[in-house]
């Protein structure tokens, strides 16, 4: 039983590792600075 | 500040724009918007770096107001908390409300209603969201975020803080 459940386990492990992640797309930065210099 | 975050390899330089708002005073405020290179993700720690590297590290009278950003991916819930992991790099975001603002009766803030839609098994495609710490005169607000990173790596092993990221907006993913 426990040698045919770890391609299951594993399969679930990586759907885990792949599904845990985000990635910072774009930004908007308000800023104030000295528009003479 | 616009050359700076154009200096960043995984900004599309295309893609940025600036608008000042109107006005004649010296200091005047501006917005800057950016876009990640197709398939890399803006590292907020790098582009810290980057600004803290040019002269407003040092004495200005510049500041920031805000840092919005966009992130598409999976939140996780972990003990209670959401968190928002981004891929290959130290960056982790804790999805949240703006502690200082009063939230209207009644009314449900965007962090409660993304709550509500992972509660009701949704997956989020993107969220929206308001940066903490960068907000006030550069010298400072650099000083404070260098001091939380470093912070944070001595703490190696133990459970990082991750950045408060207020929600202001989300998407959810169409099944």
């Amino acid at each position: 039983m426990a040698k045919n459940a770890w391609p299951f386990a594993l399969g679930l492990s990586l759907l885990i590792a792949s599904s845990a992640g985000a990635q910072v797309t774009s930004g908007v930065l308000n800023v104030t600075q000295c528009e003479m210099s | 500040m616009r050359d700076t975050i154009a200096r960043q390899s995984d900004v599309d330089k295309s893609s940025m724009k600036y608008e000042v708002e109107p006005g004649t005073g010296k200091y005047r405020n501006g917005t800057i918007t950016f876009a990640a290179v197709k398939g890399k993700s803006i590292d907020l720690k790098k582009l810290r770096e980057s600004i803290q590297a040019t002269r407003l590290g040092g004495n200005t009278r510049s500041g920031v107001n805000y840092l919005d950003i966009t992130a598409e991916g999976d939140v996780v819930v972990a003990d209670k908390e959401t968190l928002l992991k981004v891929t290959g790099a130290e960056q982790q975001f804790l999805l949240g409300d703006d502690p200082k603002a009063k939230p209207k009766e009644g009314e449900k803030t965007p962090y409660q209603r993304l709550t509500e839609a992972l509660a009701k098994g949704k997956k989020i495609a993107s969220v929206t969201g308001r940066v903490q710490g960068w907000s006030g005169r550069w010298p400072t607000v650099l000083g404070e975020l260098a001091q939380e990173t470093e912070k944070n790596g001595k703490e190696a092993g133990a459970a990082k803080k991750p950045t408060l990221l207020v929600v202001k907006e989300f998407e959810i993913a169409e099944k």
